[in-house]
């Protein structure tokens, strides 16, 4: 069964999952060419000294990235299931409902965490030739935010597209914004080492969030 | 006979708004039975309340015994699901949805689906989303009869179908349930499909049921008489009828009643009639008959 709805969930989504699988390897390529060029400029000794005392850092254009493919992948997957309530297929399915859900948006996470850790492993591995050990650390906690946000902010995505009043969508609109401000409060590099077990904890909670709107859409409640 | 579906003082509300109350209905095995109603009687509603998807406001509706709001995966696999419009998923081909539905049912009869797909006109490769509403009604129908359940939940089939198509979902769905003595419970906008396929009817009307019986006996007892009369009668509301529709001199009185009590009470109120006679309908007659044109 998990695999006939991979397989599904592959089809439905699969020119979007490559349109950002080839957006996450260009983004990786240019962090490593922006810092071989950085090297290129002022020498190595230079960078290193100013991304380890002048707190700069090269890598924020990164921030927003896999924000954005969280969101564009949760609506990729999930608008076609609410449109004419085709979900309800799905709901008819000799499978618990809650569980079948929560396989969907395995599916999704899934998908992220093979674009994030692609984008992940290309990018360090790039800057490992170049950079010290201990500048890449910190360059992996400064994007683990970043990327542990994408993953929250495609769980908040599916709990807002679940909901079927317009009142109800547009507060958790602004709540989902809310809690996905914690991921991005600040890019100064290595500042979220001491929260990041917290992200983690909060992303893991985001995971089930998207059960009771699922519910209300399900049973028809829209009030 | 067992019942496959029961429901007991059935009710709902849309906010303030009820669209029925109180429905009392049973379909039992084997029967194929349409669910009759104007536009927003609540035939839909009854249908995702059958199917749990949507909570009623009051009453309880049984699956084969569970409470409708509950229905365990098992029971599930005992049920096909027709959507209204035949939505199916429009990203797929037929041989690609085949597959995906076929890993969840165990009992999956592939050939009576590509028996069905190969009189449709399409490409194996072609998308689901490309095809006409009516070759999408074909697919929608065959995945239910490769998933062979006992029990089918259809919503309004016939939507969007031309009269071709419109027939051949019929005469497949027919024969299917026949000889597989499966359980119908169906609704259709378009009466003469349900009378080429139903055994039983169930009309809602006024918020309640005002028919349910073998469609046999409700056409042979639900009578329609046809007369004209010189006087303008105001008010029929005593008159032995659940509906008199009266323009100028001609009358059409429709009732469960006999003939002689329907001459009684217009002999007893002074009512002259001339050309007196009982009219053949057919099951669109009968419904108008019973709920009324508005």
């Amino acid at each position: 069964m998990l695999k006939a709805l991979f397989i599904k969930e592959w089809i439905k989504i699969r020119w979007i999952l490559i349109g950002f699988f080839v957006v996450s390897l260009f983004s990786a390529a240019k962090l490593m060419m922006d810092i071989h060029h950085q090297i290129e400029l002022m020498g190595a000794a230079n960078l290193w000294d100013i991304l380890l005392f002048n707190n700069f850092n090269p890598y924020r254009w990164m921030e927003y990235v896999p924000l954005f493919t969280g969101i564009a992948i949760a609506l990729a997957q999930f608008i076609p299931e609410v449109q004419q309530k085709r979900i309800k297929l799905m709901f008819h399915l000799p499978v618990n409902e809650n569980r079948m859900l929560m396989q969907l948006t395995l599916m999704g996470d899934l998908f992220l965490f093979v674009i994030f850790l692609s984008e992940l492993l290309i990018a360090l591995t790039g800057i490992t030739f170049v950079l010290p050990k201990k500048l890449v650390t910190d360059a992996f906690i400064t994007f683990a935010p970043w990327f542990l946000g994408g993953i929250t902010a495609y769980h908040l995505t599916v709990m807002v597209i679940f909901e079927s009043t317009a009142f109800r969508r547009l507060f958790l609109i602004l709540i989902a914004s809310a809690f996905i401000t914690l991921f991005y409060q600040t890019a100064t590099t290595g500042a979220y080492r001491p929260a990041l077990p917290l992200l983690g904890i909060l992303t893991l909670l985001a995971f089930f969030t998207h059960l009771y709107t699922a519910y209300r859409f399900r049973k028809g409640i829209n009030q | 006979m067992e019942n496959i579906i029961e429901c007991k003082n059935l009710t709902h509300h849309y906010g303030t708004k009820p669209v029925f109350e109180n429905l009392n209905f049973n379909v039992p095995a084997g029967s194929i039975l349409g669910l009759l109603g104007k536009n927003g009687t609540g035939k839909t509603t009854t249908i995702n309340i059958l199917n749990g998807f949507l909570q009623p406001t009051g009453g309880q509706c049984y699956v084969f015994g569970e409470d409708s709001q509950h229905i365990s995966p098992r029971t599930k696999a005992r049920i096909g699901y027709l959507l209204e419009g035949h939505i199916q998923y429009g990203f797929m081909t037929i041989a690609e949805i085949e597959r995906y539905y076929s890993a969840y049912y165990p009992g999956w009869k592939k050939e009576p689906y590509y028996e069905l797909m190969e009189k449709l006109d399409v490409a194996p490769n072609q998308k689901i989303s490309s095809m006409s509403t009516g070759q999408r009604s074909q697919v929608a129908l065959g995945l239910i009869l490769a998933q062979d359940p006992e029990l089918l939940i259809l919503d309004d089939f016939s939507m969007g179908l031309d009269p071709g198509y419109r027939r051949l979902f019929i005469d497949y769905l027919r024969e299917y349930a026949r000889a597989g003595n499966k359980t119908v419970f169906t609704t259709s906008h378009i009466i003469q499909d349900m009378e080429r396929l139903i055994d039983d009817v169930l009309i809602l009307d006024s918020k309640q049921v005002v028919a349910q019986q073998h469609l046999n006996d409700f056409m042979e007892h639900f009578r329609k008489y046809t007369f004209t009369t010189d006087r303008k009668v105001e008010d029929w509301s005593q008159a032995p009828a659940v509906n008199v529709e009266q323009m100028n001199q001609h009358v059409e009185l429709y009732t469960w009643a006999e003939e002689i009590e329907v001459k009684a009470f217009l002999d007893g109120n002074g009512i002259l009639t001339e050309n007196f006679s009982p009219e053949n309908m057919n099951l669109e007659d009968a419904f108008i008959g019973l709920t009324g044109k508005y």
